[in-house]
Protein backbone atom coordinates (compact mmCIF):
# COMPACT_ATOMS: atom_id res chain seq x y z
CA UNK A 1 0.00 0.00 0.00
CA UNK A 2 2.74 2.04 0.97
CA UNK A 3 4.60 1.78 -2.08
CA UNK A 4 1.55 1.93 -4.21
CA UNK A 5 1.04 5.46 -2.79
CA UNK A 6 4.47 6.44 -3.05
CA UNK A 7 4.29 5.39 -6.88
CA UNK A 8 1.54 7.38 -7.07
CA UNK A 9 3.15 10.92 -6.18
CA UNK A 10 6.24 9.91 -8.27
CA UNK A 11 3.90 9.47 -10.75
CA UNK A 12 1.31 12.11 -10.42
CA UNK A 13 4.43 14.73 -9.73
CA UNK A 14 6.18 13.48 -13.31
CA UNK A 15 2.98 13.95 -15.26
CA UNK A 16 2.66 17.40 -13.44
CA UNK A 17 6.19 18.07 -14.32
CA UNK A 18 5.13 17.53 -17.86
CA UNK A 19 2.81 19.51 -18.57
CA UNK A 20 4.20 23.20 -17.49
CA UNK A 21 5.19 23.11 -21.37
CA UNK A 22 2.31 21.64 -23.68
CA UNK A 23 3.61 20.93 -27.24
CA UNK A 24 0.62 20.29 -29.23
CA UNK A 25 -0.23 20.12 -32.92
CA UNK A 26 3.26 18.79 -34.30
CA UNK A 27 3.43 18.65 -37.92
CA UNK A 28 5.81 18.48 -40.58
CA UNK A 29 5.75 18.74 -44.31
CA UNK A 30 5.55 15.51 -45.91
CA UNK A 31 8.68 15.65 -48.58
CA UNK A 32 8.06 17.33 -51.86
CA UNK A 33 10.15 15.01 -54.69
CA UNK A 34 13.76 14.31 -53.66
CA UNK A 35 14.44 17.94 -51.77
CA UNK A 36 16.47 17.36 -48.32
CA UNK A 37 14.96 20.26 -46.43
CA UNK A 38 11.07 20.69 -44.98
CA UNK A 39 9.48 22.35 -42.11
CA UNK A 40 8.32 21.36 -38.56
CA UNK A 41 5.31 23.23 -36.89
CA UNK A 42 3.34 22.98 -33.25
CA UNK A 43 1.90 25.06 -30.97
CA UNK A 44 3.75 25.02 -27.78
CA UNK A 45 2.03 26.58 -23.99
CA UNK A 46 3.55 27.41 -21.01
CA UNK A 47 1.19 26.74 -18.56
CA UNK A 48 4.09 27.07 -15.71
CA UNK A 49 4.10 29.92 -13.31
CA UNK A 50 7.78 30.66 -14.59
CA UNK A 51 8.72 32.15 -17.72
CA UNK A 52 10.65 29.41 -19.68
CA UNK A 53 12.57 29.43 -23.29
CA UNK A 54 12.56 26.91 -26.01
CA UNK A 55 16.11 26.62 -26.82
CA UNK A 56 16.53 24.29 -29.31
CA UNK A 57 15.34 21.06 -31.74
CA UNK A 58 16.49 18.12 -33.09
CA UNK A 59 14.78 15.39 -34.66
CA UNK A 60 15.99 11.52 -35.35
CA UNK A 61 14.85 12.21 -38.82
CA UNK A 62 17.29 14.67 -39.87
CA UNK A 63 20.75 16.24 -39.87
CA UNK A 64 19.81 19.49 -38.33
CA UNK A 65 16.59 21.15 -37.35
CA UNK A 66 16.53 25.16 -36.23
CA UNK A 67 14.46 27.76 -35.46
CA UNK A 68 13.74 29.99 -37.96
CA UNK A 69 11.21 32.63 -38.94
CA UNK A 70 10.46 33.53 -42.56
CA UNK A 71 9.55 37.54 -43.07
CA UNK A 72 9.03 39.90 -45.46
CA UNK A 73 10.37 43.18 -46.20
CA UNK A 74 9.32 45.09 -49.43
CA UNK A 75 7.89 41.93 -50.78
CA UNK A 76 10.58 40.18 -50.25
CA UNK A 77 10.80 36.70 -48.35
CA UNK A 78 13.75 36.34 -46.06
CA UNK A 79 14.74 33.88 -43.61
CA UNK A 80 16.18 34.77 -40.33
CA UNK A 81 17.51 32.36 -37.78
CA UNK A 82 15.64 32.83 -34.41
CA UNK A 83 18.10 32.07 -31.19
CA UNK A 84 15.01 31.00 -29.10
CA UNK A 85 11.60 31.56 -28.59
CA UNK A 86 10.62 33.27 -25.16
CA UNK A 87 7.42 32.16 -22.82
CA UNK A 88 5.97 34.30 -20.48
CA UNK A 89 3.75 32.10 -17.96
CA UNK A 90 0.32 31.20 -19.58
CA UNK A 91 1.98 32.35 -23.06
CA UNK A 92 1.45 30.58 -26.63
CA UNK A 93 2.99 30.53 -29.19
CA UNK A 94 2.16 29.28 -33.00
CA UNK A 95 4.54 27.60 -35.29
CA UNK A 96 2.64 27.69 -38.87
CA UNK A 97 3.67 28.35 -42.47
CA UNK A 98 4.36 32.24 -43.82
CA UNK A 99 6.22 32.80 -40.23
CA UNK A 100 7.80 30.81 -37.26
CA UNK A 101 9.01 27.52 -38.10
CA UNK A 102 11.50 24.89 -37.39
CA UNK A 103 13.72 24.42 -40.27
CA UNK A 104 14.70 20.66 -40.99
CA UNK A 105 17.70 20.29 -43.09
CA UNK A 106 19.38 17.08 -44.93
CA UNK A 107 16.38 14.73 -44.09
CA UNK A 108 17.69 10.94 -44.24
CA UNK A 109 14.88 9.84 -46.13
CA UNK A 110 12.31 11.20 -47.47
CA UNK A 111 8.98 12.27 -45.16
CA UNK A 112 5.89 10.15 -46.70
CA UNK A 113 2.19 11.42 -45.29
CA UNK A 114 0.68 9.92 -42.23
CA UNK A 115 4.51 8.81 -40.67
CA UNK A 116 5.03 9.88 -37.71
CA UNK A 117 8.58 11.49 -36.32
CA UNK A 118 10.06 12.15 -33.10
CA UNK A 119 11.06 15.93 -31.95
CA UNK A 120 13.10 16.66 -29.18
CA UNK A 121 12.35 20.66 -27.74
CA UNK A 122 14.90 21.79 -25.63
CA UNK A 123 13.77 24.34 -22.79
CA UNK A 124 15.46 26.39 -20.63
CA UNK A 125 13.52 25.12 -17.72
CA UNK A 126 11.70 22.29 -18.49
CA UNK A 127 14.39 20.35 -20.00
CA UNK A 128 13.55 18.07 -23.04
CA UNK A 129 9.91 17.62 -24.08
CA UNK A 130 9.52 14.50 -26.71
CA UNK A 131 6.72 14.88 -29.01
CA UNK A 132 5.47 12.73 -32.23
CA UNK A 133 5.03 15.08 -35.24
CA UNK A 134 2.84 13.86 -37.63
CA UNK A 135 4.04 13.79 -41.37
CA UNK A 136 1.07 15.89 -43.42
CA UNK A 137 0.71 16.08 -47.27
CA UNK A 138 -0.54 19.04 -48.76
CA UNK A 139 -4.04 17.64 -49.54
CA UNK B 1 20.15 46.01 -56.70
CA UNK B 2 19.07 49.08 -54.10
CA UNK B 3 15.98 48.74 -52.30
CA UNK B 4 14.53 51.95 -54.18
CA UNK B 5 15.12 50.76 -57.10
CA UNK B 6 13.46 47.56 -56.36
CA UNK B 7 10.50 49.26 -55.07
CA UNK B 8 10.29 51.71 -57.60
CA UNK B 9 10.34 48.40 -60.59
CA UNK B 10 7.60 46.96 -58.30
CA UNK B 11 5.37 50.25 -58.19
CA UNK B 12 6.65 50.34 -62.10
CA UNK B 13 5.21 47.03 -62.28
CA UNK B 14 2.14 47.01 -60.31
CA UNK B 15 1.20 50.83 -61.95
CA UNK B 16 1.85 49.49 -65.64
CA UNK B 17 -0.20 46.83 -64.89
CA UNK B 18 -3.22 48.80 -64.18
CA UNK B 19 -2.83 50.59 -67.03
CA UNK B 20 -2.27 48.18 -69.53
CA UNK B 21 -5.04 45.71 -67.90
CA UNK B 22 -7.40 49.28 -68.54
CA UNK B 23 -6.38 48.99 -72.19
CA UNK B 24 -7.22 45.07 -72.55
CA UNK B 25 -10.42 45.80 -71.46
CA UNK B 26 -11.36 49.02 -73.17
CA UNK B 27 -9.78 48.35 -76.70
CA UNK B 28 -9.89 44.86 -78.60
CA UNK B 29 -8.77 46.54 -81.80
CA UNK B 30 -6.44 44.45 -83.39
CA UNK B 31 -4.04 47.30 -83.14
CA UNK B 32 -3.97 47.14 -79.83
CA UNK B 33 -3.13 43.97 -79.46
CA UNK B 34 -0.49 43.75 -81.64
CA UNK B 35 1.01 46.51 -79.47
CA UNK B 36 0.29 44.17 -76.38
CA UNK B 37 1.74 41.45 -78.06
CA UNK B 38 5.32 43.69 -78.81
CA UNK B 39 5.55 43.68 -75.34
CA UNK B 40 5.83 40.51 -73.77
CA UNK B 41 8.08 40.16 -70.96
CA UNK B 42 11.33 38.70 -71.94
CA UNK B 43 12.38 35.53 -70.66
CA UNK B 44 14.15 32.26 -72.16
CA UNK B 45 14.12 29.51 -69.90
CA UNK B 46 14.43 25.63 -69.92
CA UNK B 47 10.74 23.96 -68.75
CA UNK B 48 10.77 20.66 -66.71
CA UNK B 49 10.64 18.72 -69.57
CA UNK B 50 13.55 20.40 -71.03
CA UNK B 51 11.81 22.36 -73.46
CA UNK B 52 13.31 26.19 -74.27
CA UNK B 53 10.48 28.29 -73.78
CA UNK B 54 9.30 32.30 -74.09
CA UNK B 55 6.30 33.66 -72.81
CA UNK B 56 5.30 33.42 -76.21
CA UNK B 57 4.88 29.56 -75.74
CA UNK B 58 2.14 29.76 -73.30
CA UNK B 59 0.25 32.35 -75.84
CA UNK B 60 -3.58 31.79 -75.31
CA UNK B 61 -3.60 31.04 -71.86
CA UNK B 62 -2.65 33.30 -68.48
CA UNK B 63 0.31 32.88 -67.12
CA UNK B 64 0.76 32.70 -62.66
CA UNK B 65 4.19 33.26 -62.41
CA UNK B 66 6.30 32.52 -59.23
CA UNK B 67 9.95 33.23 -58.45
CA UNK B 68 11.54 30.85 -55.56
CA UNK B 69 13.75 27.63 -54.81
CA UNK B 70 12.92 23.81 -54.15
CA UNK B 71 14.96 23.90 -50.58
CA UNK B 72 13.02 27.10 -49.51
CA UNK B 73 11.24 25.24 -46.51
CA UNK B 74 8.30 27.19 -45.66
CA UNK B 75 7.66 30.50 -48.00
CA UNK B 76 7.63 28.79 -51.34
CA UNK B 77 5.81 25.71 -50.22
CA UNK B 78 2.74 27.26 -48.32
CA UNK B 79 2.85 29.85 -51.94
CA UNK B 80 2.92 26.63 -54.51
CA UNK B 81 -0.05 24.94 -52.27
CA UNK B 82 -2.31 27.73 -52.86
CA UNK B 83 -1.58 28.13 -56.47
CA UNK B 84 -2.18 24.56 -56.68
CA UNK B 85 -5.37 25.42 -54.53
CA UNK B 86 -6.16 27.93 -57.09
CA UNK B 87 -6.16 25.62 -60.14
CA UNK B 88 -8.29 23.26 -58.33
CA UNK B 89 -11.19 26.27 -57.14
CA UNK B 90 -11.02 27.72 -61.37
CA UNK B 91 -12.15 24.41 -62.12
CA UNK B 92 -12.46 23.67 -65.91
CA UNK B 93 -11.34 27.45 -66.28
CA UNK B 94 -7.62 26.29 -65.19
CA UNK B 95 -7.77 24.87 -68.54
CA UNK B 96 -6.34 28.51 -69.75
CA UNK B 97 -4.09 29.00 -66.77
CA UNK B 98 -0.45 28.45 -66.92
CA UNK B 99 1.25 27.98 -63.16
CA UNK B 100 4.77 28.59 -63.80
CA UNK B 101 7.60 27.77 -61.20
CA UNK B 102 10.81 29.99 -62.15
CA UNK B 103 13.73 29.05 -59.66
CA UNK B 104 16.14 30.83 -58.54
CA UNK B 105 18.74 28.11 -57.90
CA UNK B 106 19.18 26.64 -60.94
CA UNK B 107 22.46 25.09 -60.30
CA UNK B 108 20.52 22.46 -57.77
CA UNK B 109 16.97 23.00 -59.14
CA UNK B 110 17.67 20.82 -62.48
CA UNK B 111 14.19 20.16 -64.71
CA UNK B 112 13.89 16.78 -63.67
CA UNK B 113 14.26 18.06 -59.94
CA UNK B 114 11.39 20.80 -60.56
CA UNK B 115 9.41 18.09 -62.37
CA UNK B 116 9.25 15.92 -58.92
CA UNK B 117 9.03 18.66 -56.96
CA UNK B 118 6.13 20.06 -58.32
CA UNK B 119 4.02 17.34 -59.02
CA UNK B 120 3.74 17.09 -55.13
CA UNK B 121 1.26 20.11 -55.83
CA UNK B 122 -0.28 19.66 -59.62
CA UNK B 123 0.87 17.95 -62.50
CA UNK B 124 -0.53 21.10 -64.20
CA UNK B 125 1.90 23.37 -62.60
CA UNK B 126 5.06 23.46 -64.88
CA UNK B 127 8.65 24.35 -63.62
CA UNK B 128 11.00 26.51 -65.36
CA UNK B 129 14.88 26.47 -65.13
CA UNK B 130 18.16 27.31 -67.51
CA UNK B 131 21.45 28.39 -66.72
CA UNK B 132 22.28 31.49 -64.20
CA UNK B 133 22.08 33.67 -67.17
CA UNK B 134 19.04 33.02 -68.29
CA UNK B 135 17.22 32.73 -65.07
CA UNK B 136 19.01 36.68 -63.63
CA UNK B 137 17.51 37.73 -66.71
CA UNK B 138 13.79 36.39 -66.32
CA UNK B 139 14.19 37.83 -62.84
CA UNK B 140 14.96 41.33 -64.34
CA UNK B 141 12.45 41.01 -67.06
CA UNK B 142 10.02 40.27 -63.98
CA UNK B 143 11.19 42.81 -61.38
CA UNK B 144 11.99 40.07 -59.38
CA UNK B 145 13.87 40.33 -56.38
CA UNK B 146 16.86 37.37 -55.33
CA UNK B 147 19.73 37.01 -53.84
CA UNK B 148 22.01 34.08 -53.05
CA UNK B 149 23.31 33.70 -49.18
CA UNK B 150 25.11 31.30 -47.01
CA UNK B 151 23.39 29.52 -44.41
CA UNK B 152 25.89 29.19 -42.11
CA UNK B 153 25.33 25.09 -42.21
CA UNK B 154 26.37 22.76 -44.26
CA UNK B 155 24.79 20.05 -46.88
CA UNK B 156 24.46 16.48 -46.85
CA UNK B 157 27.57 16.42 -48.52
CA UNK B 158 29.50 18.19 -46.15
CA UNK B 159 29.25 21.34 -48.51
CA UNK B 160 28.26 24.87 -47.90
CA UNK B 161 24.63 25.27 -47.65
CA UNK B 162 22.98 28.32 -49.38
CA UNK B 163 19.55 29.95 -49.58
CA UNK B 164 18.04 33.05 -51.40
CA UNK B 165 16.09 35.93 -49.83
CA UNK B 166 13.66 36.32 -53.09
CA UNK B 167 10.32 38.28 -54.17
CA UNK B 168 7.18 36.36 -52.90
CA UNK B 169 5.03 37.81 -55.47
CA UNK B 170 2.84 35.81 -58.10
CA UNK B 171 3.29 37.77 -61.54
CA UNK B 172 0.13 37.47 -63.41
CA UNK B 173 0.78 37.72 -67.41
CA UNK B 174 -2.15 38.32 -70.15
CA UNK B 175 -2.65 35.43 -72.82
CA UNK B 176 -0.42 37.91 -75.32
CA UNK B 177 2.52 36.88 -72.82
CA UNK B 178 2.30 40.96 -71.32
CA UNK B 179 3.07 40.86 -68.07
CA UNK B 180 0.15 42.80 -66.20
CA UNK B 181 0.34 43.33 -62.53
CA UNK B 182 1.91 41.45 -59.19
CA UNK B 183 -0.13 39.73 -56.85
CA UNK B 184 0.39 38.62 -53.23
CA UNK B 185 -0.71 34.77 -53.32
CA UNK B 186 -2.88 35.50 -49.80
CA UNK B 187 -4.78 38.70 -51.64
CA UNK B 188 -8.29 38.10 -51.73
CA UNK B 189 -9.02 39.40 -55.36
CA UNK B 190 -6.62 37.00 -56.78
CA UNK B 191 -9.28 34.19 -57.20
CA UNK B 192 -12.11 36.11 -58.72
CA UNK B 193 -9.69 38.62 -60.72
CA UNK B 194 -8.58 35.23 -62.10
CA UNK B 195 -11.84 33.85 -62.85
CA UNK B 196 -12.96 37.19 -64.45
CA UNK B 197 -10.18 37.01 -66.72
CA UNK B 198 -10.24 33.83 -67.85
CA UNK B 199 -14.11 34.25 -68.55
CA UNK B 200 -13.69 36.86 -70.83
CA UNK B 201 -10.99 34.76 -72.82
CA UNK B 202 -13.81 32.26 -73.81
CU1 LIG C 1 13.63 28.53 -42.69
Amino acid sequence: MKALLLFLVLFSNAAFAADTIVVSDAWLRASLGKVPTTAAYFKVENRGAAPDKLLSISTTAAGMAHLHESVETNGVAQMRPVPSIELKPGQSVVLAPGGLHVMVMNLKAPLIAGEKVPLVLRFEKAGEVKVEAEVRGLK
Amino acid sequence: MPRWLLIAAGALVLFGGLAVGITLRQATAPEARAAAAKAAVPYKLLDHNGRTVTAASYRGKLQLVFFGFTRCPDVCPTTMAKAAALLKDLGPLAGKLQVLFVTVDPKRDTPAALKDYLLAFDERIVGLSGSEEQVAAAAKAFGVYFEEHLTGFEDGEGAPDYAFDHSNAVYLVDDAGVLLRAYVIDDVNLLGDLRDALERMK
